[in-house]
């Protein structure tokens, strides 16, 4: 890991009728893989349409690796390898002819690695895409991605709609490539699993704008979860943002403790890392808190 | 820009064919001499760019594969350009295929066909704005809206032949307006400067849509 971004989003703004990316900034460093979290709806795909600018956005910059995803478009392109949500693939076409389509786009395509990389995922090019399962087509669409060698890949919501067998595979699979090649992962999901399996950093989402963004570890460090062998006391309710049932998540166990130490007291508390989905929960709650303060 | 046509071609070899077979029943309008040399000279490359352009359109608008080429390292320019191409290239295909099937014809004592280049040159417009403003709906709006156009297209046609016999009827005369040098020469100009822009205008649409 270096210390060189090789995503970073500064102050992206993209405005709908009934939607909004506010002020976007992330930073992704060389050789990490960043979690984008969010739920539906909170502008994880729309970011990441953005970074391959798929679709125009209203201001802001995004630089892959140091270019301008726009003015360098093509370079850049040619650095991403990209697995959308949707295969968005012509369904009639087969494998075989998108794969020799695609193939003349990278200069620094590897016909060995993709022949490797299809062995390795039991593809049959003969196929039309339409014949492809869900979980095949999202191999296909990773041995796509991954055959020029890229040094981003940007996956959106990739393991969405697989079951448990085929995710864990392909995820597996795709951290032994990610390994090997040592490239970047900037990868969007709502299964915090698969997150928490891989990712270096966390960035959450929601509404259009981002609500965290640092290094797991920190996120793990940082945010506990509190689990009360009875009821929450009510005089600790107060100073807590998110509990469920007899669980409450907090970011600042220190401060809890400072001011309300005593009403613990008698309390059989069990302190232990949240998890990445209560840790969403909680910011979620946390930002609606401030919104309507301000408001 | 060369491998987005290749492209159109090898991703719609089924419907290229189908579209070239069926454009030898306009090919059938030579051996009926010039009587039906305007419906020729229309229903060739009507039939062909319907086959090679629009059945591409369709297959990219289905499954939302202009998002795939979005994400591809392709100047986006080039995907919208390409289509105009395969526009022009269907066109002077079509004109030249009916040249040397009019020739060959001609030298076996088969055709009275007469190839008159001021009529090529008004189908040529005609057919080269109706091209143009069907791909121009196609990136702003989608296949279907495009689609329709063909019908408007239709109904225009009627009612300009129908305007046409009324005028006659009422002995007003255009003599030589739709067939003269300069006119069809002259429209043909104003419809390659239409292309021209409703390319741009396409561009346009095609990066802003989503």
């Amino acid at each position: 890991m270096d210390n060189r971004l090789i995503l970073h989003i500064r102050d992206l703004n993209k405005k709908y009728d009934k939607f909004a990316l506010k002020d976007i900034n992330i930073e992704l460093p060389t050789g990490s893989i960043m979690g984008f979290i969010g739920p539906n709806g909170a502008g994880k795909s729309t970011t990441i349409k953005s970074i391959l600018n798929i679709i125009p956005f209203d201001s802001g910059r995004i630089l892959i690796n140091g270019m301008d995803n726009i003015k360098d478009e093509i370079k850049t392109k040619q650095i991403i390898g990209y697995v959308g949500e949707q295969l968005n693939l012509y369904n009639e076409v087969s494998a075989y002819k998108i794969y020799k389509f695609v193939k003349k786009y990278y200069p620094e395509w590897d016909d060995s690695f993709f022949h490797q990389l299809v062995n390795k995922f039991g593809l049959d090019l003969n196929k039309r895409i339409k014949e492809l399962s869900k979980g095949t087509g999202v191999k296909f669409a990773l041995s796509l991605a991954l055959s020029h060698h890229p040094e981003l890949l940007v996956l959106d919501e990739p393991t969405s709609g697989l079951d448990p067998v085929v995710r864990n595979e392909v995820l597996d699979i795709l951290l032994g490539i990610v390994n090997t090649e040592g490239c970047s992962v900037f990868f969007s999901s709502h299964i915090t699993e698969d997150i928490v399996k891989v990712a270096d950093y966390v960035t959450y989402i929601n509404d259009g704008t981002i609500l965290l963004s640092d290094s797991k570890k920190n996120i793990l460090e940082n945010y506990k979860s509190l689990e009360f062998a009875d009821d929450i006391p009510e005089s600790v309710k107060r100073h807590l943002k998110f509990y469920r049932n007899n669980t409450a998540i907090i970011n600042n166990l220190d401060e809890l403790l400072a001011c309300c130490s005593k009403e613990f007291n008698g309390s059989k508390v069990v302190s232990r890392a949240a998890a990445l989905d209560d840790i969403l929960l909680f910011l979620i709650e946390e930002d609606a808190a401030h919104a309507e303060l301000n408001s | 820009m060369l491998n987005l046509i290749v492209k159109d071609l090898v991703f719609n070899a089924r419907q290229v064919l189908i579209g070239l077979l069926m454009s030898m029943f306009g090919f059938l309008t030579i051996l009926d001499g010039p009587k039906y040399a305007a419906i020729g000279l229309f229903m060739v490359p009507a039939l062909l760019f319907s086959q090679i352009v629009g059945k591409s359109c369709y297959m990219e608008d289905k499954d939302n594969a202009f998002k795939f080429l979005k994400s591809l390292p392709i100047s986006k320019n080039n995907v919208v350009i390409s289509k105009y191409v395969e526009c022009i290239i269907t066109l002077v295909c079509s004109y030249v295929f009916m040249y040397l099937v009019n020739l060959a014809l001609t030298s076996l004592g088969l055709s009275k066909y007469v190839f008159n280049f001021n009529l090529v040159a008004y189908m040529a417009s005609v057919l080269l704005l109706y091209f143009s403003v069907y791909l121009w709906i196609f990136f702003k709006y989608n296949f279907a809206s495009a689609q329709h156009s063909t019908f408007f297209i239709l109904m225009g046609s009627v009612a300009f032949y129908k305007i046409q016999d009324y005028l006659k009827i009422t002995s007003i005369k255009i003599p030589g307006f739709f067939t003269g040098i300069n006119t069809s020469y002259t429209l043909f100009a104003v419809a390659l400067a239409a292309f021209i822009v409703l390319i741009k205008l396409s561009i346009n649409a095609f990066l802003a849509k989503e």
